[in-house]
């Protein structure tokens, strides 16, 4: 009997040794940061919503520095030597040019990396930019007969996304044609021989948020007109595209992007391998344009509508 | 014209700047405003804005942020800015008439002015009430106004146009938000609003004030010096001087949200408030009046109430009240008027040591109980239908005077309240209504809306009102709708049952007022930054309900006149650059007396306005903003020649995230000082219009912190 107390005793010994193994370990974690870019409303407001998504991931309220544009590198350096800081999330564009002045033996994960300055990086990033394959599950929801895809991409930009969207459809009976294009005249060119096409009942085009290949003023005018005409699927990740015509995209849900900037930080801590440089963002929005999608003829009803977050034409 | 040369001037100089200095370089704004596709998209998606759904009349949707942009502190300045609607001014307290499309009347209730869904017309005079005294714009959230009839939709008084004003809720407040302006006429302003969820309930308080001496232009003459005064040959007129606009208002709200389910209440206090011109259109510097509009109402909205069917149901109760602080002078201290009893044969009576008194007061309520579902069951149909009743009812009628009737022959001050001789006995209104409507998608791109809508009512009758909208979706970028739509108008209980009044006499055997309209709206909307619209109406109002002559002594309601009138409307927004956006609109109509085939007059038949939103420096706005108001003819049987154009420019510049929390704004109106005017009633006896106010400015901070 006293054998087994003794055990009992033992064992909760070292259950209590464990836990408080464990929460030293929870208290030695790195001290965490947030760069993030000082913009005025309501930009304020993204990046706002992605540091209350860092918050939840980390289930806590790291520091912050609100960088202006004009900053020097002693903001940054006395910073984090004031705080303690040991990992960063740097945010935008502003963010992630600011890591060059953080110790390179530093956590870092950059957050809402957007298209144009992509081209970088040494960090694990995460960009504002939705799952291709996301993306071609709600065009098969929406309209099943779109098996061809078409898109224009800049290769310094996003090549990564191209491969991406290629590994991710080869199982499925989608086809995708890519085509390079490195400036607005060339993407044009390739838009206009594209929507040329007799036959267009079974495509889709793809618009990629890169104002190097499509502009709002002249080259998305021109798809979307044509695709009117020609009864051709357009889609993108811009909801103002939608808003204009384009038929639906997938945008980022802020806070949830803030949460996987926050686990992939996470990760890389603890040093779990860190596989891609650039991720798609998880958390998605929806938004569709139901005048479009009556002139396509698709039967989208009002319980479909209550999918998405957001559902246009608006009045204003 | 030179205002408007030298505004489009600035204007060219403002954009060539502007586009050197958007495109100078690309920075991480300019990435998200791709991402998103515009700031307002940023808003709509970041949730801190609430898109607004597609309007099926045709309609104008000004936001917080519009309103914050041009500067606007009141209602009535929002609303002159849109196409095809004019804010007149009535003698009487200067209160605003909402013209739309050539639609003018004094008394101004052929526009129903709705405060989140519940109408603020009141039974007695059917418009906003004497003692109205606007309404300061820190509160709103939006306005939505829909030019043209939407009685099928909004019932009774949605006859020329609707106002729906939306207040801010929780979301829209997240957090506290405060602010103190002075201006020009010793106007002290002041709001403090807060939103949050508490225990999961979604709370939204709201608190506003303004105190004023309000402006005070002088008017050479008046009802007492034209007329009574050279008849009788006294000298009591308070003409030349000013008109007397001083009051205080104070705004509570509150709204608590959980669920499906929403209860709101609010106060619209308007204290001390003066009577403008006077209210026998001769000056009185000692009246002052009340008005209590006391409002709540619980709503039950299930959008997904089951996988077809949205529901929403709602009980809302008003009370509102028109009291008497101080005398009302219908003509001042010496006056001598003709016998109301027998103008040509009695003796006059007077002089009144006090001036003529006349107080009338109002107290009235009304309940409405309605529900609305919508089914979309069918494919290709939503099918909206709805029913409900509303009982209103002028619970208490109280008059003061000392003139006759009843004899008087001492000329004091009597209470005539609950006899035979006050104003307006106390009667009550029960409404019955249902409605249908169906929107079906016809074929890809060509939608039809079709609804009708049935009124009951105790005292004049029944009504039917159908309404037809055929939208095409022409291109990509296009949209044409071609609308038919017929309103009524219920008599108020002034043209119903005054008595007492010899100007005006009530009629009970009135039918309602009729509108007929079609229109044909074109809305293009381009890339390049342009969204063109072009409206095209023609609209034939029917039974005019006038007080008219029926006796030498005897004014009567009577449904008598017609008008008929065609015009347009042209609106452009332009999106120079990020950091500017040019607004801008011109209409024009022609409306027309039936019975003497000339212009019905009071109305401008061309009104332009423009403005530009322009972010200058980074944090820094200015927004310049003109309005041109066309000629005003006069009315058939005014000699007077037309009323003058004028033209209004302000300016207002605002630095916003001051020290992260605070902004700083200051606001010129009328920077050019010109003399606007507004056209007033011959048969009031006023030979001069009203002048409205001029050069004036304001300071404003602003605090907001969550």
């Amino acid at each position: 009997m006293l054998k087994i107390i003794y055990k009992l005793f033992a064992y909760t010994q070292i259950a209590f040794m464990c836990c408080l193994l464990f929460s030293m370990h929870a208290y030695a974690e790195p001290k965490v940061g947030i760069i993030i870019p000082e913009l005025r409303a309501p930009y304020n407001e993204i990046y706002d919503a992605i540091s209350d998504g860092i918050d939840k991931g980390l289930q806590g309220t790291p520091e912050r520095l609100l960088l202006e544009k004009d900053y020097s590198s002693e903001i940054i350096t006395d910073w984090l030597s004031d705080q303690g800081i040991e990992s960063i999330i740097a945010l935008g564009s502003l963010g992630q040019k600011s890591t060059v002045y953080l110790p390179s033996n530093m956590s870092v994960v950059l957050g809402a990396v957007l298209s144009s300055s992509s081209e970088i990086t040494e960090y694990p990033s995460i960009a504002l930019i939705a799952n291709p394959i996301e993306q071609f599950n709600l065009l098969k929801k929406l309209d099943s007969k779109r098996t061809k895809i078409v898109v224009v991409y800049n290769p310094s930009k996003n090549q990564w996304l191209i491969d991406l969207a290629k590994q991710q459809i080869e199982a499925s009976k989608i086809q995708l044609i890519a085509y390079q294009a490195t400036d607005i005249k060339q993407s044009a060119r390739i838009y206009d021989e594209v929507l040329r096409t007799e036959n267009l009942d079974t495509t889709a085009l793809w618009i990629m948020q890169d104002r190097s290949v499509v502009d709002s003023r002249v080259v998305l005018p021109f798809i979307l007109e044509k695709a009117w005409q020609k009864n051709v699927v357009v889609f993108s990740g811009s909801p103002g595209h939608v808003k204009n015509g384009v038929l639906f995209c997938l945008y980022p849900n802020n806070i949830e992007h803030g949460e996987q900037a926050a686990n992939l930080l996470l990760k890389e801590i603890k040093g779990f391998p860190v596989e891609d440089k650039i991720y798609p963002t998880k958390g998605l929005q929806k938004a569709i344009n139901s005048r479009t999608a009556e002139h396509l003829g698709l039967s989208i009803t009002r319980s479909d509508l209550r999918e998405f977050d957001l559902v246009f034409p608006l009045s204003n | 014209m030179k205002y408007l040369r030298n505004f489009l001037f600035c204007l060219v100089l403002m954009s060539n700047f502007v586009l050197q200095n958007s495109f100078a370089e690309e920075n991480e704004e300019d990435d998200l405003y791709d991402l998103y596709g515009g700031e307002q998209m940023i808003s709509i998606a970041t949730g801190s804005e609430q898109p607004i759904s597609k309007a099926p009349a045709v309609a104008s949707v000004i936001t917080a942020a519009d309103i914050k942009s041009m500067g606007a502190r009141y209602l009535n300045e929002v609303l002159e800015t849109v196409p095809g609607l004019h804010v007149a001014f009535s003698p009487v307290g200067y209160n605003p008439i909402y013209t739309f499309r050539g639609i003018y009347t004094d008394i101004n209730p052929q526009v129903l002015v709705l405060i989140n869904g519940i109408s603020i017309n009141e039974l007695f005079l059917g418009n906003r009430s004497q003692v109205w005294g606007g309404m300061q714009v820190e509160m709103i959230s939006r306005i939505e106004i829909i030019r043209g009839p939407g009685s099928a939709v909004y019932g009774a008084d949605a006859f020329a146009g609707v106002i729906n004003i939306v207040l801010k809720n929780a979301d829209d407040i997240d957090g506290t938000e405060s602010g103190i302006r002075y201006g020009s006429f010793n106007t002290k302003e002041g709001w403090l609003f807060h939103g949050g969820e508490y225990a999961g309930f979604k709370v939204a308080l709201m608190a506003e004030f303004l105190k004023t001496d309000g402006q005070d232009e002088d008017v050479d003459s008046d009802a007492q010096s034209v007329v009574l005064d050279p008849l009788f040959g006294t000298n009591a007129s308070l003409a030349p001087g000013p008109t007397n606009n001083g009051r205080n208002n104070l705004d509570l709200r509150a709204e608590i949200q959980k669920g499906f389910w929403t209860l709101r209440g609010g106060l619209q206090r308007r204290d001390d408030g003066e009577v403008g011109f006077g209210l026998g259109s001769a000056l009185d510097d000692n009246a002052e009046y009340k008005s209590d509009r006391w409002s709540a109402d619980l709503t039950y909205h299930n959008p997904n109430f089951s996988e077809d069917w949205d529901v929403q149901t709602q009980v809302s109760y008003f009370n509102h009240s028109q009291e008497v602080i101080d005398d009302t002078r219908l003509f001042p201290p010496g006056a001598i008027i003709p016998d109301p009893r027998d103008p040509f044969f009695s003796p006059p009576l007077g002089p009144f040591t006090d001036g003529v008194i006349g107080n009338p007061e109002v107290w009235e309520s009304r309940w409405n109980y309605n529900f609305n579902f919508l089914f979309t069951g069918i494919q290709d149909h939503a099918i909206r239908f709805g029913a409900g009743y509303i009982h209103s009812e002028i619970y208490r009628v109280r008059e003061q005077k000392n003139f006759p009737p009843p004899d008087n022959p001492a000329l004091e001050l009597i209470d005539v309240s609950d006899t035979d001789f006050v104003f307006l006995p106390e009667r009550h209104r029960d409404n019955k209504f249902g409605f249908v409507q169906d929107v079906w998608s016809l074929a890809n791109d060509w939608e039809l809306t079709a609804g009708i809508r049935y009124d009951d009512y105790n005292d004049f009758g029944d009504t039917w009102n159908p309404r037809a909208a055929l939208v095409w979706s022409a291109t990509h970028d296009t949209t044409v709708k071609f609308l038919y739509g017929q309103a009524f108008r219920a008599p108020s209980f002034a043209e119903l049952y005054n008595q007492n009044n010899p100007v005006a006499t009530g009629n009970p055997d009135l039918d309602p007022e009729e509108m007929e309209t079609f229109e044909i709206a074109f809305d293009t909307r381009r890339f390049t930054g342009f969204h063109i619209g072009l409206n095209l109406f023609y609209y034939k109002w029917d039974d005019i309900i006038e007080f008219v002559p029926v006796s030498p002594t005897q004014n009567q309601a009577q449904n008598i006149g017609e008008q008929k009138g065609f015009g347009g409307e042209f609106e452009v927004e332009w999106y120079v650059s990020n950091n500017l956006l040019i607004t801008s609109n011109y209409a024009y109509q022609h409306s027309e007396d039936q019975e003497t085939k000339s212009d019905s007059g009071n109305a401008p038949r061309h009104q332009a306005y423009a403005r530009a939103d322009w972010e200058f420096l980074p944090l820094w706005h200015l927004t310049p903003q003109i309005n041109y108001v066309g000629e005003r003819g006069r009315p058939p049987g005014d000699p007077r020649s037309d009323l003058d154009a004028y033209t209004v420019v302000d300016l207002t510049l605002r630095r916003i995230a001051l020290f992260d929390k605070w902004e700083l704004a200051g606001g010129i109106r009328n920077l050019f000082n010109s003399s606007p005017e507004e056209p007033t009633d011959l048969n009031l006896n006023i030979s001069n219009d009203l002048p409205l106010e001029r050069r004036n400015g304001y300071v404003e901070l602003r605090l907001r912190f969550e």
